[in-house]
């Protein structure tokens, strides 16, 4: 393994890479030690090796961290006992559409054209059929395309949980949009969207969280005093999936609930 | 991935990631955004990543994420002008840490991508594959050729100087 001037450049790189085996290394660097003009190079070519400005760090690390699953559920569940605190986009949805009819309730299911044009499982739909149950579970709640608006504020999430509410003989899956702050999962619909101007965050009874919906009032009052919620359709790959956008002056977030249709 | 290990993960790499995409898009508060994310989508993500390689995870998808941002803002300005910014002045060179970023920043970027990932991280030639997407024989060659031009703007700048 003799250095010369055409293959010095590649071998230098080599050893600096650690590409080569110590051996080799070895003879290289008594060749490199006896010539000046590649001890230069040599050392021109140590010091391309960057280094790092540890001084240089994320300033917001602490809010990337999250609780242990324990603490969390225990903190949610007095946000619960606040009213509607939890979002029922889905289910409201159906229910506004559905209750200003008298129609059976398998006629009250306003994803039954969907359903029926994807061929789907959902066989309740026959006319003059009336199911004793419909379970619409929301199998995967995908978010995308969420972001915040402002610099510093972490993005929505909306999220579905593992749990139906049986509403007029169907059952449901809630939706439930929450803002994660500082590890902290804070509800922020209003599952009625009667008083949308309303801010529904939930300041439960943690003192930490209570500081910190004051410490970020203003972040958190002002993205969530006119949220719009909109909920459109569709179908994919046979199976109807809901759209839910959640959008405020500082927060857009958008998820795909996909729903899968069963007796 | 459990909780502590997406912790774990946040401890480890939050600081190298924001280091690696602010040395790329030379904008603080870009780059913050950059790894909230990437944080935000490993945590979506957790059930699917593995602990041992959530280190590429992390870093491939604040690449991609950073790599969209350069290409935006390439579109906005009409043109690859190289951007300067606060921490690269055209005051006198103080030390040869200063020149290497000079030099650094003036690197195209699929060099600057991976030979940070190189030096910063400590990344083989797999795991910058990973990340970047490119081969690990265009890995290598854009190491090799990033050096050798980190190397002549030191000759150049001693020969200045």
């Amino acid at each position: 393994m003799k250095l010369t001037d055409e293959n010095a450049e590649i071998m230098l790189f080599d050893l600096l890479e650690g590409n080569l085996t110590a051996e080799e290394a070895n003879l290289v660097m008594e060749q490199i030690n006896a010539n000046a003009k590649w001890k230069k190079n040599w050392e021109l070519m140590q010091l391309t090796v960057l280094q790092p400005d540890t001084e240089t760090v994320y300033a917001h690390k602490k809010d990337l961290y999250k609780k242990e699953r324990g603490a969390l559920v225990s903190m949610l569940w007095p946000s619960f006992s606040i009213a509607a605190s939890v979002a029922l986009i889905a289910g409201f949805y159906w229910w506004q559409l559905g209750k200003d009819t008298k129609q059976p309730v398998a006629h009250h299911i306003p994803l039954k054209e969907e359903i029926k044009s994807s061929k789907s499982e959902l066989t309740e739909t026959k006319p003059g059929h009336t199911p004793k149950a419909i379970f619409i579970p929301i199998v995967k709640a995908q978010p995308y395309a969420s972001k915040a608006l402002k610099k510093g504020i972490s993005p929505l999430n909306l999220t579905s949980k593992n749990q139906q509410i049986r509403f007029n003989n169907v059952k449901y899956s809630p939706v439930f949009v929450t803002l994660a702050v500082d590890s902290r999962i804070i509800p922020v619909a209003n599952p009625e969207m009667v008083e949308p101007a309303k801010p529904m965050y939930a300041t439960n009874s943690d003192a930490g969280l209570r500081r910190l919906v004051n410490r970020n009032v203003d972040k958190l009052i002002e993205p969530f005093s006119k949220p719009k919620f909109t909920v459109g359709k569709t179908v994919k790959n046979h199976n109807p999936v809901i759209l839910v956008s959640v959008s405020t002056a500082a927060y857009t977030a958008n998820a795909e609930l996909m729903i899968k249709t069963s007796r | 991935m459990t909780i502590k290990e997406y912790n774990t993960c946040v401890s480890l790499y939050s600081d190298a990631l924001f280091r690696f995409i602010l040395k790329s898009l030379r904008d603080t508060m870009e780059a913050e955004n950059v790894v909230q994310n990437t944080f935000e989508k490993l945590w979506v993500k957790r059930e699917d990543v593995v602990f041992d390689t959530a280190k590429a995870y992390i870093f491939k998808v604040g690449y991609n994420n950073m790599i969209d941002i350069l290409r935006k803002q390439k579109r906005e300005t009409g043109m690859d002008e190289v951007k300067e910014n606060k921490h690269y002045t055209n005051a006198q060179y103080t030390d040869v840490k200063e020149i290497v970023n000079r030099a650094v920043a003036r690197l195209p970027e699929h060099q600057k991508t991976v030979i940070m990932l190189r030096d910063y991280e400590g990344h083989d030639y797999k795991s910058i594959s990973d990340i970047t997407g490119m081969t690990e024989g265009q890995v290598k060659i854009n190491i090799f050729r990033a050096r050798q031009a980190l190397k002549s703007y030191l000759v150049n700048i001693e020969q200045v100087v």
